[in-house]
């Protein structure tokens, strides 16, 4: 398949284009793969060199009219797990196809922070560079009332928004920025919000932030913002034009027997406000559906016996910080037409607000809005429960605030959480991380609103990590792992055989590299795979035998392949993974295998992670021990296999960990090593 | 003036079947008339806000031609002859 391609070299100040005509390329993670593993071989280099390209690139499905094909996916190696990793970014890619190539590899280092401002046009690519001295960037991330990166974001469209307006008429443009933590932590994300003739449209804010690649951004690249857009809208569907929602309806009713909006919308159904739960979205789905097993006070809630847990969830989340969102954001939501499943007499009402989506073009209106903050269940989670935070305008703040100064929200929330609970055993003291006081994380006396003096903490906590202000917060902006090291070699003597480790929650990769799991308590987060830390996995709150749990790991991972590999959103993956080269083949007459393929890239993965020198590595905390053993524990009353592993754990806890990790490690691996046989 | 297709999709589709063809300058002015033929339909369906139920609700997606109108001019942005308009009820997600 033909590919047109961008090289921005931040160094040379220079773009160059050129074409890729690869059959083994027919995505952006595949490009990213191509360029790290062949062009740049950034495997032979630290994450931070300039080998690191940041590969930037979107699907084949791009510039259709078919929702939920428009995610920018962003390629790099992550200075945080250490090995290759893709981070995504919705409703970017409506901007980016109007650049006039597919991909865009960012190259080359600025010594200066730098901002690049991109124009695709038919006769090729503009380009603008401007420098912009690190005081004055400071000077706008602390402006504008300290708004980091949403400051960043709107200091771009106010520089650049003229050149991107042509006769009068406002261009399809939008940026991507980075803020703070990116400068000093290794898990920067990289912002990008929705530009709306030529304002910015908050409330349709995303984030490309897991395995921080806006730290790569900024440290590999001295880049701190790209702007892209232009009126070079090139792409082409040479056998069916996906792009005329007519032949695109013909083609969805001849493969799934409805047409494309009719799909798009049944693919966000389980989301829908539903009358039996007394929510919508994941984060009411999610807290109503997880119960006893919400992680809460850094993860201490799986060492928790269910009574005790039961009753802090009825208390303190389904008692307040659920009921409180569906009081404000979901109740009497939607409109009585779009909904099967509510009340007959839902109905809009005074509290009814517009919700909104990414951009798309698709009926799913999935960013939960209350004023400017948008609730996903994950930040909402990590920057909540798990810090010991139960009210919903605190959790704003807290998750407001981590957003802002430019963190990958679930990282700094896990990495939080333990920090926390170090101060709160007496193993930190507060003024050595700048802070006046210690978190209120004793679940038996916390009160609701000690939920605000949490808040406060965190805060102070963020502000400090992000500016790197102290010794033990540039020990966390490393990442859980580094710091947990750095803390025990510091504080060893003072904490008598505690370990700061032994209460961290992550998933360690190679020499040094780790993973804030996503946030559930689920076995298959902890597992060691290429890629941790996303959905790359089987993620029920389920126990298996470890080969068994290997396969299914493995089967999700190829099948979320799928959306990844060609820009298209996860809500919309249940019609995608069934379509996806069929479309494909009706869009460009090519045949492709795609189950193959997306085994093919696991492998790849592999062999890039293996030429680094990172592999998995053994649990090495004792609370990720337990999280993983104790759901065996969960689930030994419910079948046979889970109650052998949960007898084996008791008699020999560490024992029967590295048996149940190193068997899923020798499955996986066969199943890794099965895909390069049968080429 | 030209005239343009207006088709309602998934759940507004229970009460107003069909592409209905209607003229107008802009996406604005073509809405409205949607409004005014079908009032009775739209608020019954719980489709409609405003002073006496005289608009769309604002959660509802326009799409001219697969593209949301938000990101055009809004009920500004002018039509031409054939062009398709697409109203959908928001659903969930996320």
């Amino acid at each position: 398949m033909k590919n047109r391609v961008a090289f921005l070299n931040a160094g040379e100040k220079k773009v160059r284009l050129s074409e890729e005509d690869n059959p083994e390329i027919i995505g952006p993670v595949d490009w990213g793969l191509h360029c790290h593993m062949n062009l740049y071989e950034s495997y032979r280099y630290p994450p931070e060199d300039e080998h690191n390209v940041l590969c930037i690139g979107m699907g084949k499905l791009a510039g259709s009219c078919i929702p939920g094909t428009h995610r920018l996916t962003l390629c790099f190696r992550s200075p945080l797990w250490e090995g290759f990793f893709f981070s995504t970014i919705g409703g970017a890619a409506y901007a980016f196809k109007n650049l006039g190539v597919d991909y865009l590899t960012l190259e080359g280092k600025s010594d200066e922070p730098m901002i690049v401002a991109l124009k695709g046009k038919r006769s090729g690519i503009e380009v603008k560079f401007r420098t912009i001295p690190m005081d004055e960037l400071v000077e706008i991330y602390r402006g504008s009332g300290g708004e980091g990166a949403y400051a960043l974001q709107k200091f771009l469209v106010e520089e650049f928004r003229s050149w991107y307006t042509e006769r009068g008429n406002p261009m399809d443009f939008r940026g991507l920025s980075v803020g703070p933590a990116s400068l000093n932590t290794n898990f920067g994300g990289i912002f990008s919000i929705t530009v709306k003739n030529g304002e910015l449209d908050e409330g349709s804010e995303d984030w490309a932030a897991r395995g921080g690649p806006g730290s790569v951004m900024f440290k590999a690249h001295g880049v701190v913002g790209v702007i892209f857009g232009g009126t070079n809208d090139w792409r082409e569907f040479p056998n069916t034009d996906l792009k005329d929602l007519e032949r695109a309806d013909e083609v969805f009713l001849r493969l799934l027997g409805k047409p494309v909006m009719k799909a798009a919308s049944e693919a966000t159904v389980k989301y829908r406000y539903d009358e039996s739960v007394g929510s919508g979205g994941t984060f009411g789905v999610n807290y109503f559906v997880l119960r006893d097993s919400t992680i809460m006070f850094g993860w201490r809630t799986v060492n928790m016996p269910k009574e005790k847990r039961t009753e802090l969830y009825e208390r303190l989340v389904k008692g307040h910080y659920l009921s409180q969102f569906d009081r404000e954001i979901t109740a009497k939501r939607y409109l009585r037409p779009s909904i099967t499943m509510t009340s007959p007499d839902a109905r809009p009402t005074v509290r009814s607000k517009v919700w909104k989506n990414c951009g798309e073009p698709c009926p799913g209106v999935c960013k939960k809005i209350r004023g400017r903050f948008k609730k996903d269940y994950e930040p909402y989670e990590a920057n909540g429960p798990n810090c010991g935070i139960f009210d919903q305008r605190a959790a704003e703040m807290a998750v407001y605030t981590v957003d802002s100064l430019g963190f990958d929200a679930i990282e700094f929330g896990n990495v939080c959480g333990w920090i926390f609970e170090c101060l709160h055993e007496g193993m930190l003291r507060p003024e050595e991380l700048g802070l006046g006081d210690v978190p209120s994380f004793e679940p038996d006396s916390f009160d609701l609103r000690d939920s605000h003096k949490n808040m406060g903490l965190l805060v102070r906590l963020a502000e400090s990590v992000a500016y790197g202000e102290n010794e033990i917060a540039r020990s966390i902006g490393k990442g859980t792992r580094r710091a947990a090291k750095e803390l025990d070699r510091k504080f060893g003597e003072r904490v008598r055989g505690q370990k700061f480790e032994d209460l961290a929650v992550y998933v360690a990769f190679g020499r040094e590299g780790s993973i804030t799991p996503a946030m559930y308590w689920s076995p298959g987060n902890f597992m060691p795979i290429p890629i941790q830390g996303k959905y790359y996995t089987f993620y029920h709150s389920e126990f298996r035998e470890p080969e068994e749990f290997a396969d299914l790991c493995f089967m999700r991972a190829v099948k979320e392949m799928y959306s990844e590999n060609t820009g298209l959103c996860r809500f919309h993956r249940g019609w995608g993974e069934k379509i996806i080269p069929k479309l494909i083949e009706e869009a460009y007459g090519v045949k492709v295998d795609y189950e193959k393929h997306n085994k093919r890239i696991l492998a790849k993965i592999r062999e890039y992670n293996r030429r680094a020198g990172v592999d998995p590595v053994f649990w090495e905390s004792e609370r990720v021990i337990d999280i993983v053993s104790t759901m065996a524990r969960e689930f030994a009353d419910k079948n046979e296999w889970a109650k052998e592993w949960w007898e084996r754990f008791c008699k020999d806890k560490h024992g029967a960990a590295r048996e149940y990790w190193s068997r899923f490690l020798k499955r996986y691996e066969e199943l890794l090593e099965s895909v390069n046989e049968k080429r | 003036m030209p005239e343009v297709r207006v088709k309602p999709a998934l759940t507004l589709t229970e009460k107003i079947n069909g592409e209905i063809k209607l003229r107008g300058e802009t996406v604005g002015v073509i809405l409205s008339e949607f409004v005014r033929k079908f009032r009775p339909e739209l608020e019954e369906l719980g489709a409609l806000v405003g002073e006496r139920g005289s608009k769309l609700h604002p959660s509802i997606i326009v799409l001219l031609n697969g593209r949301n109108i938000r990101f055009l001019k809004g009920e500004n942005t002018k039509v031409r002859e054939g062009d398709l308009i697409m109203i959908l009820p928001p659903t969930g997600g996320g």
